[in-house]
C-alpha cells in the first residue's frame, strides 16, 4: 500500500502536449477516479505512473519514493487494461498465476493462491478454461485477479468497465468496490463515464486537455464544480447554461439573460462579488436539471417563464425540454408530468444550487 | 427469376475430387454442379495428364529393365520386364539411404539455422531505426535471386582464391586457402550456408509479421507483472506464435528436401558423394549412369515414402490457424 | 513505452548492418565481378579486388553479342536466345498456371467442402489400386504401339479418368472416414521433389517430341506452378464474401457471370500479384529446364551453367553479367509484391 504523488507532471508526443504541469495527491488506501473525455491525457497519466511511459518533465512518488526511473515491472503496480489483455493461449488457472510463476514461487504455493483469487472473484469453477474464449464479463475478473495476486502496492484500471454489458457493468461496480474495501490498496482508475466515477471513487480528478481542472470528493465535484466544463461533464442530464449579464437595481442584483428575458434575483452575498467583478457583463449561470420545479402558476416573484418543447419520460422521471427565450434548458420532473408541447410554465429555481460563471473564462464565482 | 435460384452453396456433397466419396445420384446435373465442375475440371485434367500419366510410365519402366540406350522407344519396354527387381535393388542400395539421410540432415540443419537467424533478426527490426526501410529491403533480396545464379555464386564465394578466404586471411592475418568444395564436411558446411542465405529471408518476414502482430497490451501486462524479456518470450511470444513458427518450418523443411539447383551448381553433389542429395542422386543414376528403370524406381519410392511424411507434416496446415500471422 | 537506452539502440543498430552486409555480400559479390575486367576476376594474381578497379561493361557484351567463332554451348554464341527462351516460357507457364489454377480456386473457395484429413494409407491405397488397374492397359496400348500417338493418349487419359472415379465410388462403399480435399492433393504434390516427376515427363515429352520446346516447357510449368496459384487465389477469393456473387446470382447474372463480372475484378490486384509471384517461380527454375531442353530453348539458368568458353576458359565475369541480368525481374517483381511473398510460399496459410 501507498500513496501516489505527482509532481509538475508533463509529457509531450513529439509537438502535443498530453499532459501538462499535472500535480496530484491520492492518499493511501483510497480508491481514486481520473475522469474525462477521451484524449484529456487520463491513460498517459496512468501509463506514466505504471511506468508504461517515460514523462517529459516531473516526477512521481509511490509515499516519498520517487519512481521515475524505477522499470514497470519493478513498481509494484497491478494494471488492469481496458481490453483486459488476458493471455489467450492460457487457462484462467494460468493467466491468474502469472505473476507468481514468472517470480519463481513452487507450484502448490501458485495453486492455493490461485484458489484464493477465485474465490473471491467468483471464478473457481472456470480455473481451467481456456482464457481465450470468455466473455468479456469474466476477462474482467481474471485480468483483475491477474492483478491481485501479486499484492501490488497500487492498483491501476485503466477503463475497467467500458465493455461490459449494461447490467454486469452495474453488478462489477458493486463489486469492485466490495473489493477494494476487502483488500484494502490504493486504487486508481480511468474513466470517461461520469457514473462510474461518481458513484465508485472516494476522490475524481477531473481532467480536460491535459490540464487537471478540479480534484475532489465526488460531493465536491457534483455540488461545487470550480468551471463549465467540470459542471458541464458531470452529471446526467447535463447542467443547463445560459448566457447572461449582471444588473443592480435599488440594491439587489439580478442576472439578465440575454437572449431572452429571464430574470433571476440573487442574494446579497452573489451581488457583492458580481458588483466587484470586472467581467461581470459577460456571465453564465448554471443550474443542474434536478434544481429546477415546474409550475403552472407562478408560484414566487422568482419564478421565470418558459414553454415547453417535449417530453423525455425516462420511467422514474420525466426530462422536460423548454424553451427559455432563445435557448433550451432541460428540467426533471415527476414521471406524471404530462404537459404537451406549447404550454406556458413556472420555473422556480433553488438558489442554493445556483452557479455563476465568467463567460469568458469558465471559471465559477463564488 | 421463379424459385429456383441457383446459390452456390452445397453443404451434403463433395466436389471437385476426383472420385473421392460422393453420396449423390449418378447423373445429378444441376446448374450449380456443372459450374463447380467445370472449374475444377481443366485442373483436374492436367494434374492427370501431366501428373498421373507420367507416374503410370513411371511404374511401368521401373517394372521392366528398359534403358533409352537399349530396346529402343520406352513403350516396348514391356519386352524387357522383370517386376519388381529394380525396388529391391532401391532397397539394397546404400547410396540411395545415404543420399536420403543427407538429405535430410541438410534441410533439418538448414531449417533450423534459417528459423534461428530468422526469428533473431526479426527482432532487431522490431523497433524504428534510421534507414530501416532500406536495410528490410536489402535483407528480403536473397529469397528472390534465382537459386542457379546463388549456386554460382556461391562456388565462387567458397573458391580457394574466392572472397570468403580473403575476408578469413584478413581476420586472421595470415594466407587461408581451403579449398571448401573439394573437402566432405566443409562442403556440406557451404551447401548448407548457400540454402541459409537464401531462405532466412523468408522466415525473418514471417517471424517478423509474427512478432508485429503480437497483442501488445498482454506483452505490456507481463511487463506490469514484472515478466522479464526471457520470461515474455518464453511465456508469452513463443506460445503465441507456435503455429506461425509449425507452419513456417514445415513448409521450409518440405521444399528444402528438394534441393537440387544449388547443390547441382556448387558441387555436383561430390566430392565424391560427399553432398549428394535424393535429387543429385536420382539425377546421376538417370542421367550419368542411364539406368532409366532404377530411376524411375527409385523415384517411386520417395514419392511413397514423401506422401507418407507429408500428410503428417501438412497436418498443421490444415487446421485453421490462419489468422493469426 | 520506455526508451531503449542508446548503448542498446547502438548495439542494436550494429547488428542489423553486421547481419544485413553478410547477407548482401554474395549479391553484391556477384553485381561486381559483372563490371570487372578479366584481371580482377579471381586473386590469382595475388591481389583481391574488394571494388572493380576498372568498372567495364565487356562483360555483358561478351554474353550479349555474338561473336563469330565462339561458342559458348553447342551452336550458341551469345545468351540471347536464352534470354528471349526464358521470357517467353516464363510468361507462357505463368499464363497456363493462372488460366487451370484461378478457376480451380473459385471453385474451391466457392465449393469445397473441407472434411478433415485424409489418412496417408487411403490416398496410397486408391493411387495404388489406380496404378494396378492402369497399368495393364498401359502395357496393352504400348502393346498396340498407340500409346505414341495423341488418340492414344487421350483414349488413355479418358480410361484413366473413368477408372479414377469408378475406385473413388468403390473406396467410398468402404471407406467412410475423412476424405480430404483437393486443395490439400495439390498442395501434397509439391511435397514430391520434383526429379521424381520430371523422369517420366522427359520420357513421355521425347515421345511426343516435345523435349526442347518451347510449349512442352510450358505446359510443365503451368502443372509445377499451378498449386501455388490454386492457393494464393483462394486465399485471395475467400476474403470476397460470398454474398456478392450470391447478389449478382439474383441480380440475374450466371454462375460464370457472377465469377468474371463480379468476383474476378474485385481479386484482380490479387491475380496480378499471383502473376508476378508465379512469373518469378518459373524464372527461377533450373532443374525442369535443365531435363526438358538442349539446344534450342535452354533458359537463362541452364545456359549459365554451360557457360564456359573452350577458348578463353572459365567465364567468370560474364557469368556474373548474365547472373545479374537473370536476377533484375525476379528482385524487381519481389519487392514489388512484398506483402504477398509470404503468402506465396505458404500456400496462404500465412497471411501478410
Amino acid at each position: 500500500m501507498a500513496s501516489v504523488r505527482l509532481e509538475n507532471l508533463r509529457k509531450e508526443f513529439g509537438t502535443v502536449v498530453a499532459v501538462k504541469e499535472l500535480n496530484l495527491h491520492f492518499p493511501d488506501g483510497k480508491f481514486a477516479a481520473i475522469l474525462g473525455p477521451s484524449g484529456c491525457g487520463k491513460t498517459t497519466t496512468m501509463n506514466m505512473i505504471a511506468g508504461l511511459e517515460t514523462p517529459t518533465r516531473g516526477s512521481i512518488y509511490f509515499d516519498d519514493r520517487r519512481m521515475n526511473d524505477v522499470p514497470p515491472g519493478k513498481r509494484d503496480v497491478g494494471f488492469v487494461f481496458q481490453n483486459y489483455a488476458i493471455f489467450t493461449h492460457m487457462t484462467i488457472a494460468e493467466n491468474i498465476g502469472f505473476g507468481l510463476k514468472i517470480r519463481g514461487v513452487d507450484e502448490t504455493t501458485i495453486r492455493r493462491e490461485v484458489g484464493k483469487i477465485a474465490e473471491l472473484l467468483e471464478l473457481t469453477d472456470m480455473l481451467n478454461v481456456n482464457a481465450g474464449r470468455l466473455s468479456v464479463n469474466d476477462m474482467q475478473k481474471v485480468a483483475l485477479g491477474r492483478s491481485m495476486i501479486v499484492k501490488p502496492r497500487i492498483f491501476l484500471l485503466d477503463e475497467p468497465f467500458s465493455n461490459l454489458d449494461a447490467a454486469f457493468r452495474a453488478f462489477m461496480r458493486g463489486e469492485l468496490k466490495r473489493i477494494q474495501r476487502e483488500i484494502g490498496q490504493t486504487m486508481i482508475y480511468v474513466t470517461h463515464d461520469q457514473v462510474e466515477a461518481m458513484s465508485m471513487a472516494d476522490l475524481i480528478a477531473v481532467m480536460d486537455f491535459g490540464v487537471l481542472q478540479q480534484f475532489g470528493s465526488p460531493d465536491e465535484i457534483y455540488n461545487q464544480p470550480v468551471n463549465t466544463f467540470v459542471a458541464n461533464f458531470i452529471g446526467s442530464p447535463n447542467m443547463n447554461f445560459v448566457a447572461c449579464s449582471f444588473r443592480s437595481e435599488d440594491g439587489k442584483g439580478y442576472l439578465v439573460q440575454k437572449r431572452g428575458s429571464a430574470r433571476i434575483a440573487i442574494d446579497e452575498r452573489r451581488r457583492q462579488l458580481l458588483e466587484h467583478h470586472s467581467g461581470n457583463q459577460d456571465l453564465i449561470w448554471g443550474i443542474r436539471p434536478e434544481h429546477m420545479t415546474l409550475h403552472a402558476e407562478p408560484i414566487s416573484s422568482d419564478c421565470i417563464q418558459a414553454v415547453v418543447r417535449f417530453l423525455e419520460p425516462l420511467g422514474p422521471k420525466t426530462v422536460v425540454h423548454l424553451r427559455l427565450g432563445e435557448e433550451h434548458i432541460k428540467v426533471i420532473a415527476p414521471p406524471s408530468y404530462r404537459e404537451a408541447a406549447g404550454v406556458v410554465q413556472w420555473i422556480q429555481i433553488n438558489p442554493q444550487y445556483l452557479h455563476v460563471f465568467d463567460a469568458k473564462t469558465g471559471v465559477v464565482i463564488r | 427469376m421463379g424459385g429456383n435460384v441457383a446459390v452456390p452453396v452445397i453443404q451434403d456433397e463433395r466436389i471437385g475430387e476426383t472420385g473421392r466419396v460422393r453420396r449423390r445420384r449418378f447423373l445429378d446435373m444441376s446448374d450449380v454442379r456443372i459450374f463447380s465442375t467445370s472449374l475444377t475440371a481443366p485442373a483436374q485434367f492436367v494434374l492427370l495428364f501431366i501428373i498421373m500419366f507420367p507416374l503410370l510410365a513411371e511404374v511401368y519402366i521401373s517394372l521392366t529393365s528398359w534403358t533409352p540406350t537399349r530396346g529402343g522407344d520406352w513403350t516396348q519396354a514391356y519386352r524387357f520386364w522383370d517386376w519388381g527387381r529394380n525396388y529391391v535393388e532401391v532397397f539394397r542400395d546404400i547410396a540411395f539411404w545415404q543420399a536420403l539421410g543427407r538429405t535430410f540432415l541438410i534441410a533439418g540443419v538448414a531449417v533450423a539455422l534459417e528459423f534461428l537467424l530468422g526469428l533473431g533478426i526479426a527482432f532487431l527490426f522490431l523497433e524504428e531505426f534510421p534507414g530501416k526501410r532500406i536495410f528490410y529491403t536489402l535483407m528480403l533480396v536473397p529469397m528472390m535471386i534465382v537459386p542457379a545464379v546463388a549456386g554460382y555464386v556461391f562456388w565462387l564465394f567458397f573458391q580457394s582464391n574466392g572472397p570468403l578466404n580473403a575476408i578469413i586471411s584478413l581476420l586472421i592475418g595470415q594466407p587461408f586457402t581451403l579449398t571448401w568444395l573439394a573437402n566432405d564436411v566443409t562442403a556440406m558446411i557451404a551447401v548448407i550456408v548457400a540454402e541459409v542465405w537464401e531462405w532466412t529471408p523468408l522466415m525473418f518476414l514471417i517471424m517478423l509479421s509474427g512478432l508485429v502482430g503480437l497483442p501488445e497490451d498482454q506483452m505490456r501486462a507481463a511487463t506490469m507483472l514484472g515478466a522479464t524479456a526471457w520470461q515474455k518470450f518464453r511465456y508469452l511470444v513463443l506460445p503465441i506464435l507456435k503455429p506461425i513458427i509449425i507452419i513456417a518450418v514445415v513448409i521450409r523443411g518440405m521444399e528444402a528436401v528438394k534441393i537440387f539447383d544449388m547443390v547441382y551448381l556448387m558441387t555436383q553433389g561430390g566430392p565424391a558423394q560427399a553432398t549428394e542429395t535424393i535429387s543429385i542422386y536420382m539425377y546421376k543414376v538417370a542421367f550419368q549412369q542411364v539406368r532409366w528403370s532404377f530411376a524411375a524406381a527409385a523415384a517411386m519410392t520417395i514419392l511413397v515414402i514423401m506422401t507418407i511424411i507429408a500428410s503428417y507434416a501438412l497436418r498443421p496446415l490444415q487446421t485453421p490457424q490462419r489468422e493469426i500471422g | 513505452m520506455q526508451k531503449t537506452p542508446t548503448w542498446q539502440r547502438v548495439v542494436r543498430y550494429a547488428l542489423v548492418i553486421i547481419v544485413v552486409g553478410m547477407f548482401t555480400f554474395p549479391t553484391y559479390w556477384m553485381v561486381t565481378m559483372a563490371f570487372k575486367p578479366k584481371v580482377e576476376w579471381s586473386t590469382a594474381h595475388g591481389t583481391i579486388y574488394w571494388v572493380p578497379k576498372n568498372p567495364t561493361l565487356e562483360n555483358f557484351d561478351t554474353v550479349l553479342t555474338e561473336y563469330r567463332g565462339q561458342f559458348f554451348r553447342a551452336n550458341q554464341s551469345s545468351a540471347l536466345p536464352s534470354i528471349r527462351s526464358s521470357i517467353i516460357v516464363s510468361i507462357g507457364g505463368t499464363l497456363f498456371a493462372l488460366l487451370i489454377g484461378t478457376l480451380a480456386a473459385y471453385g474451391l473457395s466457392r465449393f469445397s467442402v473441407d472434411t478433415g484429413d485424409l489418412p496417408w494409407y487411403v490416398a496410397l491405397g486408391r493411387l495404388a489400386l489406380l496404378i494396378l488397374v492402369l497399368l495393364p492397359f498401359m502395357v496393352l496400348w504400348a502393346w498396340l504401339g498407340i500409346i505414341r500417338y495423341w488418340y492414344g493418349i487421350l483414349t488413355f487419359t479418358i480410361l484413366g479418368i473413368a477408372a479414377d472415379q469408378l475406385i473413388g465410388r468403390l473406396l467410398g462403399r468402404i471407406y467412410r472416414g475423412p476424405t480430404g480435399s483437393l486443395a490439400f492433393s495439390i498442395l501434397q504434390l509439391r511435397m514430391f521433389p520434383p526429379m521424381a516427376i520430371v523422369i517420366p515427363v522427359m520420357i513421355m515429352w521425347s515421345a511426343f517430341k516435345l523435349i526442347d520446346t518451347w510449349y512442352g516447357l510450358v505446359a510443365v510449368y503451368g502443372v509445377v506452378t499451378f498449386p501455388f496459384v490454386v492457393w494464393l487465389m483462394k486465399s485471395f477469393f475467400d476474403e470476397i464474401p460470398r454474398e456478392l456473387d450470391e447478389a449478382a446470382i439474383v441480380d440475374g447474372a450466371s454462375n460464370w457471370g457472377a465469377f468474371l463480372k463480379v468476383v474476378l475484378p474485385l481479386a484482380k490486384g490479387g491475380l496480378a500479384s499471383t502473376a508476378l509471384f508465379v512469373f518469378i517461380l518459373n524464372w527461377s527454375d533450373f532443374l525442369i529446364a535443365l531435363l526438358l531442353t538442349t539446344r534450342d530453348w535452354p533458359t537463362i539458368p541452364v545456359f549459365l551453367n554451360s557457360l564456359v568458353s573452350s577458348e578463353i576458359g572459365a567465364q567468370h565475369g560474364p557469368k556474373a553479367a548474365l547472373g545479374l541480368l537473370a536476377v533484375i525481374p525476379p528482385v524487381v517483381f519481389g519487392i514489388l509484391i512484398q506483402r504477398y511473398l509470404v503468402r506465396g510460399l505458404t500456400f496462404g496459410a500465412i497471411k501478410r
